[in-house]
């Protein structure tokens, strides 16, 4: 289980998360929606333990990100953006580094491989990180987010430079998950994607929780009878006297 | 530690067994060995099967221990202070991959920044220990002979003493590097007060040593005064980690084994004591390395792929974007080729443009100091004057082009569709990183010829030399970034580190010959400007040479591969 509290991530001069309140149970996938710069990302990091929080509770299975670091973290698989990767291990050195850090050496012995052949880097296992493609590295960091079996999964952009046969893995992998009871928080640009995908969605705008809630949940706050999540996000998202950003010409 | 070392070791042999697959690479690593076996290695195994060697001891019994310290302490400070500004430079001990893998496991973050430091301590001192142990048979015969007369049962213990006092600065300054570097690298806004005032400390302590010095250097009349001011307490003071260095080295030729202890633990309790400042911060340490991991890697991409729109956006949102100026530049139409040297103006003034002032002003200072001593009509100071305006040149474009061209490898696919050959597009890159390079020893010639009209022929030798010189190095730059092209990758780094100022000296010797054969001349000695002219003129041959071959490697180079 997820929960975030008041979450407020300052840099310097620029308010990144601006009291950011929500909380995810076990079998839930939650959509985090938001233009550019909302500060999705800030907040995934902030979840993940790579950002101090400036102020604010992040518990992951009930374990406090700053105070019970290690706890909080076991339980928790992060996919960044375009992740990074250590480009001089192998696929498969890279795999069991990730987990070696989660101390689930067990879990590597028993999902290595499937893990691997499920995402199609099976043939790949000794080649250099370096030499894989956009796509295979992000198929790589979903690998590498599952081998320790985390209860509490976030995506960020999960979809984004996969080829389609990856993307319905991904999809059929986030719904694997929510039925084996894990808490998925999936930030993402792709709206008819979170529509499908997400049992609710939180709609960030310049740091603060504009919205949250189902679709329908939604509409009812831009007082909308009908509409498409897409329709219902940029009615939310823009301002009252301004054009949404395609339309702007 | 365990998934630390399995990471460090495998990344080690991955990144060996990468370089070694590549046959220029491989033909580029004989090479460096057979360098270093030939110059370090042999010179010690030469001496050490010489019949006789040791009745050719230099026994120099009036070559005073107080020489040797004032000697000692002045290496051990340029050292703290080389490694004093490196507090600066720690921000990039992270790369992308540790925030997006490693920062969100469960391991703990004071083990992480142990194995940094580590790891860091290896780095910092793989290469002086190298250099210590391959110069050590040949260098110890030297010491331990040099003062054999004066104190023969502790003469062999100079050496070894002298190089643990060098280890234990270095990892002093590590320490303290990291400690610091946690301390002002916050996202606060205290952070940046922090900086400033350690950043100006610094500066301010240097120019007052600086100032220091010169004071007491005018006032010298014998060699014994020049030997007392390394021992004034202000520099004693100022230098604390060089003096406990000098006093821990000078030991076994002094006999004072409690200076060597006091200095020591001196030592010892600095790196304590910063290690513990580090670890208690240790809480920092993931967010600063997210932001500027995050943050470097953007700024690259971004600079990569020419967006400068989206690089002074990135700018003003953290609030470090001054109001935009009109430039100059602005009205220069360059077209074709030109382009890429009216760009690179615009990348290196908005990227290097702090480093490029204190050089302009290290240039005039350069210019304007001889005429500050009485002894400046000296015969040797027009000489002097060269040489160092040769060494601003060095400085001036290894830097600009070290810093601009491992972007290159990222530039290729914006670049390489251009509809320019290979040759032109890395004669602009090489040209456009030598343009500081040149003006910057422009401008301190300018000055010259102000004060000193009768100097305007050293001050043209200057202006024919550098410019070729400054396309030499470049070019060499560029040639060996081309070879060795993976940032990422710590082996090819290392090579490219190790390979860069031996290609330097190899590409520059002919030119250099040239020019200094031509001063030894008599009759040129009065026209400096013709033997410059023509070292700068084979400098530019030289650069072509290099140009045309690195242009054929960026041809075939793929940042796929």
């Amino acid at each position: 289980m997820l929960e975030v509290f008041d979450l407020v991530k300052q840099y310097k001069n620029f308010r990144a998360v601006d009291g950011l309140s929500f909380s995810i149970k076990p079998g839930e996938i939650v959509g985090l929606l938001g233009p550019n710069g909302a500060g999705k990302t800030t907040a995934l990091r902030c979840i993940a333990g790579i950002l101090r929080p400036t102020a604010g509770t992040i518990r992951i299975n009930g374990f406090d990100i700053v105070s019970q670091q290690a706890k909080a973290k076991s339980g928790l698989a992060f996919v960044p953006e375009l992740p990074s990767l250590y480009e001089l291990l192998t696929v498969d050195e890279h795999l069991q580094f990730v987990a070696m850090c989660f101390n689930r050496m067990d879990a590597y012995n028993r999902l290595g491989e499937e893990l691997l052949k499920r995402y199609h880097l099976l043939e790949k296992k000794n080649e250099l990180v370096a030499t894989l493609s956009k796509g295979m590295k992000q198929k790589l960091a979903v690998a590498c987010a599952l081998i320790h079996e985390a209860n509490v999964l976030m995506f960020d952009e999960p979809i984004i430079g996969i080829d389609p046969a990856g993307v319905h893995e991904i999809k059929q992998e986030l719904q694997r998950a929510k039925q084996a009871g894990c808490a998925i928080l999936v930030s993402t640009h792709l709206l008819d994607t979170a529509q499908n995908l997400c049992d609710r969605v939180i709609i960030l705008a310049r740091g603060k929780k504009l919205a949250e809630g189902t679709l329908d949940e939604l509409r009812q706050d831009a007082n909308m009878a009908s509409g498409n999540l897409e329709e219902v996000f940029l009615k939310l998202t823009t301002e009252p006297d301004e054009a949404p950003p395609f339309l702007n010409v | 530690m365990k998934p630390l070392l399995f990471l460090t070791y495998r990344s080690l042999v991955n990144g060996i067994r990468r370089a070694l697959t590549s046959p220029k690479r491989l033909v580029s690593l004989v090479l460096i060995v057979g360098y270093y076996f030939w110059f370090f290695i042999r010179p010690g195994l030469v001496v050490s099967r010489q019949p006789g060697m040791d009745q050719f001891r230099i026994q120099l019994d009036h070559f005073s221990p107080a020489v040797v310290d004032a000697v000692l302490f002045g290496l051990f400070a340029t050292m703290s202070v080389l490694l004093a500004f490196g507090i600066f430079s720690v921000k990039g001990g992270f790369k992308p991959a540790d925030v997006d893998v490693l920062f969100p496991t469960p391991i703990s973050p004071k083990i992480v920044l142990a194995f940094r430091i580590v790891r860091g301590y290896l780095g910092t001192l793989i290469f002086p220990l190298l250099i210590v142990l391959l110069m050590l048979p040949a260098s110890r015969r030297g010491w331990t002979g040099l003062f054999h007369n004066a104190n023969p049962g502790d003469s062999a213990l100079a050496m070894k003493s002298m190089s643990l006092a060098w280890i234990l600065m270095a990892l002093c300054w590590v320490a303290i590097a990291y400690a610091v570097r946690l301390f002002i690298d916050r996202s606060d806004l205290k952070s940046d007060r922090n900086e400033k005032i350690i950043g100006w400390t610094l500066g301010l302590t240097i120019l007052a040593v600086g100032i220091f010095l010169y004071f007491k250097f005018t006032q010298v009349q014998t060699a014994r005064d020049a030997v007392a001011i390394a021992q004034h307490p202000f520099l004693r003071v100022v230098f604390f980690t060089a003096s406990a260095a000098t006093q821990m080295a000078m030991a076994p030729l002094t006999g004072n084994l409690f200076g060597a202890m006091l200095g020591a633990s001196l030592m010892l309790a600095i790196i304590a004591a910063a290690i513990w400042a580090a670890m208690t911060q240790t809480n920092w340490m993931y967010d600063q390395a997210a932001a500027k991991a995050f943050s470097q890697s953007q700024t690259q991409k971004r600079v990569s792929q020419g967006d400068m729109v989206g690089e002074a956006a990135a700018r003003a949102q953290t609030g470090k974007k001054k109001q935009y100026r009109k430039r100059w530049m602005h009205k220069v139409k360059a077209c074709g080729p030109w382009a890429l040297i009216w760009k690179e103006v615009f990348i290196q003034t908005r990227s290097a443009g702090g480093l490029l002032a204190i050089l302009l002003v290290a240039g005039i200072a350069i210019g304007v100091l001889p005429f500050a001593s009485p002894r400046d009509s000296s015969k040797g100071a027009p000489y002097f004057f060269l040489i160092l305006q040769t060494m601003l040149v060095l400085m001036a474009t290894l830097n600009v082009a070290m810093s601009g061209f491992i972007e290159m490898p990222r530039r290729v696919d914006l670049q390489k569709p251009l509809p320019f050959s290979p040759f032109s597009i890395v004669f602009a890159e090489v040209a456009s990183k030598s343009i500081w390079g040149i003006l910057v020893p422009f401008a301190s010639c300018a000055i010259i010829v102000f004060l000193h009209p009768s100097w305007w022929g050293f001050a043209l030798a200057v202006m024919a030399f550098s410019p070729g010189f400054s396309l030499v190095i470049s070019a060499t730059v560029f040639l060996i970034t081309v070879l060795f092209p993976e940032e990422d990758d710590p082996t090819q780094v290392q090579f490219h580190r190790a390979v860069m100022l031996f290609a330097v000296v190899i590409a520059a010797a002919p030119g250099f010959g040239l020019a200094i054969g031509g001063l030894i001349v008599p009759a040129l000695r009065e026209w400096p400007f013709i033997p410059a002219l023509v070292g700068g003129a084979f400098h530019v041959a030289i650069a072509c040479i290099l140009i045309f071959l690195a242009s054929n490697l960026y041809a075939t180079y793929n940042p796929s591969e």
